[in-house]
């Protein structure tokens, strides 16, 4: 009995050690995959190459927590305490961007005057004396 | 380690003099208990200073720029006595902070807490003694910022207990102080939660299941979840403020905003980012400060009136339902702020939605007292106060949930009627209360009853007689220094008077409050176990408890409010008992 | 009796370890809600709070990042970001929460000496990932990129408090170099400077500052006012190609030379009439010396101090025809030297001017705000390794071991979401 548990331990051990080493692997893998979209054709729509990349970070975050931090192995409490704060984290974000992540829409004339300047993409002709913003 | 274990060295009656021996029991404490206490005594102190500061702003307020009493001649000398309008600023900015993260806050989740929960669920101790000793020390950097800012230049931070950018931006160093106290508060309050979730957790006795601990330990629960998920937030934004100011960056400020003729150039912040991150924080914040004196309410009222709780589960569900619509509804204290309109939609209807689970809680309370055997003593009128009280602060508010309205009476004493009758006429009762029930437990002596009443009774009057005029007061503004300079307030003064002189009157009743708490504890009748054949299982060891809490396991066997049980010929049914 | 290695059960290890066991009184029962050690649930339950914090941060970024004016975020090359560096730190951290999770599983193995050598590992990638943030403040300390204006180079537009900024930054420049000169001198003998020379600085301060102050002051153009103070940004701090900006100047400096053609021509006719005025006025004065009649004297003396009089005014022109020209000149001059100059003055002379980097200084609030914050929590990490590494890390001190693990990996995981945002987006 006692026999059959140390091998049950040993293999698990093993095996545990494998799947840290593919987590490991595959980490590696996803990060250099996340830096080939940064510089890759995705990001010429951008709002695709973001989605992309935060797409790969979650992937990654999730093999951490689930394997390095033995989430995958814990009993049903992990939802109690994960679920809630992924949800007040997105809420907290999320109801930040009208009023933050908007502002931008509704500047006032003064505020806009001296806001970032935009980048310009195409040449604006030198001649053309009238005022850019308005 | 077992071996080197600190709490040894730390139990009373170890070797060494009386002083070491002082200080490691009532000042490196890990006992919950002395901890517990130490926050209550250092909150009371607190609440005698945010009191003061509030009859100061009461005093402006009934004889503008007339000589202050005392403090007049010591800080304002050169003008003959008058305090100026940056100092009224710095009085209710003070007020406001002490009163609420270093009086409720701490007397509730701090004091109560620490006192009542590893006493309830049956455990020795929390579940990290040493961690909870941190927390109660990390209070005092904070108390030393707050003290210290009282000698800078303009006497304190006066930007409101608020802190609204740009204008907190721009105060003087006393902001900063403000700002780092309020994160060694929030330090405080997380390592606090940590402990209490763990302990309640895990280190509830055999057979206490979650649906049967007590109200009070519920409420301390849900309260700790709160400040586990929102009090980051709020220290995060602290620290961005502090950068702002120290490090000049521009995280809540607009570009290009001139201050003193000079041009802050690191702009590109948003002003509504901070009242966003503030307030999703400080309206977890204002259940934080209700929902363990609603639980503590809970036990109190079910106690006296002999009567198991009405509708324990349903309690528990509105309790948790608050706590979860309480983290989607910040944003009603900003509708005037030009928030986006669709966004002050979604978070009035949350708003209104949180008037249905207090209204099943009211509903509960009333319905535990009808029929009960009511035991009319001191805790119990304080309680019976609480929820009266609360009714009215409750029903305001509903009233300015919905933006139009709080359009029209926002930042005016229709707001300063509404917080008070929930945090004054609600949780400081409660709190009251809550002294009175479990001063016996704490210091093995009864209070006395008649000064309790006589406290009660004096308390109620002048609190209504200062807060409820304030409700007639929707046209004049708050946090202004003198309103009567508009013409249309003129006539406000008497009315104004009046409070003032109840609040003056509910100042002094709290010397009667004094008085019995230090005269009972050297003097009072000594209590039994449990002087008031309550259930739970803190009556059921010695008053007050010894380290490690309990002299026999307790083994739970029931609910905490069996009373009036047809089983036992008592009216009580202690949680322990075998039947 | 082996427990088994699966972590729920490693709960009664670390429980072993944590109980203080009875000091003095009864020891009580409890019924946990949850199959895990009390420490393992505190630490869970602290990150929680610590994912509410960093979210706050990083919400804060994403809402000013993307809130910003449309197309204004700095890129990578603007704000001296090297990517690949990124890259290599996030390696380094995931290599680190392997090193942690294999040491731990030594622990639980009860082979302190392994357990102890990965933690050792841990321990040494964690002080290069902070190696490595440091190197990367040092090269955007160095490029004048601070959180907060005292220090801080960057502007948001090139406007006229732009321009005032970079003329009292050269103004206070030139002042520091002539007192270190002088200072030099008096002490060796040599006068000599790193950075950009005292000429360069003065031929910046003419050609470009001064230029761009008097045509901002002349133009009536908004236009051409945009254009002016962009320029100068433009050749103080380049951010990529801005063919607007190079139109402008190229006409710009065909309009000077053009002016200047002219103004030579003004020139020699002015000096011309100087001359001829000088003669004259040489020749009657001569005239006069010579001349005994006193009525033929007096004639002479009216036409000399006429002749004076005007030989003034052509002087007069001809300074201010001069005047006209030293500037144009300087234009030119600072046209031809800094001309081929792609990389900007700053980079060029080791300058260090204000530059304009729309959002840049959002950027960098942002940036340091969140990346310093993560530093803090990586050195917190480090110092608990060192508290570990005191230890023998046995089967005892598994759960520890777990522990301080759980709160490194969550360190890495927001990493793992600061990376792209910083650095790739």
């Amino acid at each position: 009995m006692i026999e059959t548990d140390s091998i049950d331990q040993g293999s698990s051990e093993k095996s545990n050690t494998k799947v840290f080493v593919l987590v490991f692997l595959m980490l590696c893998v996803l990060t250099g995959l996340s830096f080939w979209v940064a510089n890759s054709y995705l990001m010429e729509n951008k709002v695709v190459g973001w989605a992309a990349m935060m797409l790969v970070s979650v992937a990654k975050a999730l093999l951490v927590i689930l394997f390095f931090m033995h989430l995958w192995w814990e009993r049903a409490w992990k939802y109690v305490l994960t679920i809630p704060a992924l949800f007040m984290g997105v809420l907290l974000v999320l109801l930040l961007v009208p009023d933050v992540g908007y502002r931008y829409l509704t500047y006032s004339k003064d505020r806009r005057e001296n806001a970032p300047e935009p980048v310009v993409s195409e040449p604006a002709e030198v001649s053309d004396a009238t005022p850019k913003l308005d | 380690m077992a071996e080197v274990s600190v709490e040894n060295s730390i139990e009373p009656g170890r070797k060494g003099n009386a002083v070491s021996r002082f200080v490691w029991t009532y000042v490196f404490a890990t006992d919950h208990k002395v901890i517990g206490l130490q926050f209550l005594f250092s909150s009371l102190i607190w609440f005698f200073v945010g009191g003061f500061l509030a009859l100061a702003v009461r005093w402006q307020l009934a004889w503008p720029w007339s000589d202050m009493p005392i403090f007049g001649h010591m800080l304002f000398a050169e003008s003959g006595g008058q305090m100026s309008p940056g100092f009224y600023n710095m009085l209710f900015t003070m007020h406001a902070t002490i009163m609420i993260f270093f009086v409720i806050i701490p007397i509730l989740a701090g004091a109560f807490g620490n006192y009542l929960i590893p006493l309830m669920v049956g455990a020795e101790d929390m579940a990290f003694p040493r961690l909870n000793m941190m927390s109660y020390w990390f209070m005092w950097p904070a108390f030393g910022c707050i003290i210290l800012s009282f000698f800078m230049p303009e006497y304190g931070a006066s930007a409101g207990w608020t802190s609204y950018p740009p204008l907190s931006v721009f105060q003087g160093d006393a902001q900063s102080l403000w700002l780092l106290a309020m994160v060694f508060v929030g330090i405080s309050s997380m390592m606090g939660s940590i402990n209490y979730l763990t302990t309640i957790i895990q280190m509830r006795a055999p057979g206490m299941t979650m649906f049967r601990l007590p109200m009070t330990v519920w409420g301390m629960f849900i309260t700790a979840i709160m400040q586990a998920f929102a009090l980051p937030v709020l220290t995060a934004a602290l620290l961005m403020q502090l950068s702002d100011r120290m490090l000049m960056t521009g995280f809540f400020l607009p570009e290009n905003i001139a201050v003193n003729n000079g041009v802050a150039t690191s702009g590109g912040g948003q002003v509504l980012l901070w009242q966003h991150l503030f307030w999703f924080y400080s309206h977890p914040a204002v259940y934080i400060m209700i929902l363990p004196a609603m639980g503590m309410v809970s036990d109190i009222i079910s106690c006296f009136s002999r009567k198991p709780l009405f509708g324990y589960r349903p309690m528990v569900y509105s309790i948790t339902s608050i706590a979860g619509l309480g983290f989607i509804v910040w944003g009603h204290h900003m509708f005037i702020s030009g928030m986006n309109h669709t966004l002050a939609m979604s978070f009035m209807v949350s708003t209104m939605l949180i008037a249905l689970p207090s209204g099943i809680k009211v509903f509960n309370w009333i319905g535990t007292l009808w029929g009960g055997k009511l035991q009319l003593t001191t805790p119990m009128l304080f309680c019976v106060g609480f929820v009266s009280m609360f009714v009215i602060g409750g029903l305001s508010g509903i009233v300015m949930s919905a933006p139009p309205v709080d359009i029209v009476i926002h930042d005016t004493y229709y707001i300063v009627a509404h917080l008070h009758y929930v945090l004054f006429a609600s949780s400081v009762l409660g709190v009251l209360g809550a002294i009175y029930f479990w001063f016996p437990k704490m210091f093995g002596r009864m209070m006395n009853e008649k000064l309790g009443k006589i406290h009660f009774l004096l308390t109620f009057i002048f609190l209504n007689g200062t807060f409820f005029p304030m409700h007639f007061l929707s046209r004049m503004p708050r946090r202004v220094a003198d309103p009567y300079i508009y013409e249309g307030l003129k006539d406000l003064l008497p009315l104004n008077q009046f409070m003032t002189i109840c609040a003056i009157g509910m100042g002094l009743t709290q010397l009667i409050f004094v008085a019995n708490f230090f005269g009972s504890m050297f003097f009072g009748p000594k209590a039994g176990r449990n002087p008031w054949n309550a259930n739970t299982l803190e009556w059921t060891t010695v008053s007050p408890p010894p380290h490690g809490n309990f002299d026999v396991q307790p083994i739970v066997r029931r609910g905490p409010y069996e009373y009036s049980h047809p089983e036992t010929e008592r009216d009580f049914f202690p949680q322990t008992e075998s039947s | 009796m082996n427990s088994k290695a699966n972590p729920s059960e490693s709960a009664d290890i670390a429980k072993g370890g944590e109980d203080k066991g009875s000091h003095g009184h009864i020891e009580l029962k409890y019924q946990p809600a949850v199959p895990v050690p009390k420490g393992k649930l505190a630490v869970w339950l602290f990150l929680s709070t610590e994912i509410m914090f960093f979210t706050a941060l990083i919400g804060t970024y994403i809402v000013l990042r993307f809130g910003a004016p449309e197309g204004s975020w700095p890129t990578p090359e603007d704000v001296r970001v090297l990517e690949w560096l990124g890259a290599v730190n996030t390696f380094v951290l995931i290599c680190s929460s392997v090193t942690i999770v294999f040491g731990m599983e030594a622990a639980k193995q009860d082979q302190p000496g392994r357990a102890k050598k990965w933690l050792l590992a841990t321990f040494v990638l964690g002080c290069v990932f902070l190696g490595i943030k440091a190197y990367e403040y040092n090269s955007k300390f160095e490029h004048g990129i601070h959180p907060g204006s005292p220090r801080s180079l960057l502007y948001d537009r090139a406007d006229l408090n732009y321009l005032s900024a970079v003329k009292s930054n050269l103004d206070a420049e030139i002042l520091r170099i002539e007192k270190k000169k002088t200072a030099l001198v008096s002490e060796s003998g040599t006068g000599h400077d790193h950075g950009g020379g005292e000429k360069d600085l003065i031929l910046i301060r003419a050609g470009l500052v001064q230029w761009t102050q008097k045509a901002v002051g002349e133009t009536e153009s908004p236009m051409v006012r945009e254009l002016a103070l962009e320029s100068l940004a433009h050749q103080i701090n380049p951010r990529g190609s801005n063919p607007r900006v190079e139109t402008y100047l190229a006409n710009e400096a065909a309009d000077v030379r053009n002016r200047i053609a002219e103004l030579m021509g003004q020139q020699e006719i002015v000096d011309e009439d100087v001359r001829e005025m000088q003669e004259r006025v040489k020749g009657l004065s001569a005239e006069l010396k010579g001349e005994q009649d006193a009525t033929k004297k007096s004639d002479i003396e009216s036409r000399l101090a006429a002749a004076t009089e005007e030989s003034k005014t052509a002087a007069i022109k001809s300074t201010e025809v001069v005047d006209l020209l030293t500037p144009l000149k300087s234009r030119i001059a600072a046209y031809e030297q800094f001309g081929e100059i792609h990389d900007g003055l700053n980079e060029h002379f080791h300058l260090r001017l204000p530059m304009v980097i729309p959002s840049g200084n959002t950027w960098a609030n942002t940036y340091f705000l969140m990346t310093g914050f993560h530093a803090l929590h990586v050195l917190g990490g480090l110092v608990a390794f060192i508290v570990l590494l005191t230890f023998r890390l046995d089967r005892s001190r598994a759960g520890l071991m777990e522990n301080v693990g759980l709160y490194w990996h969550f360190v890495d995981i927001v990493w793992i979401f600061l990376f792209p945002l910083l650095y790739l987006f």
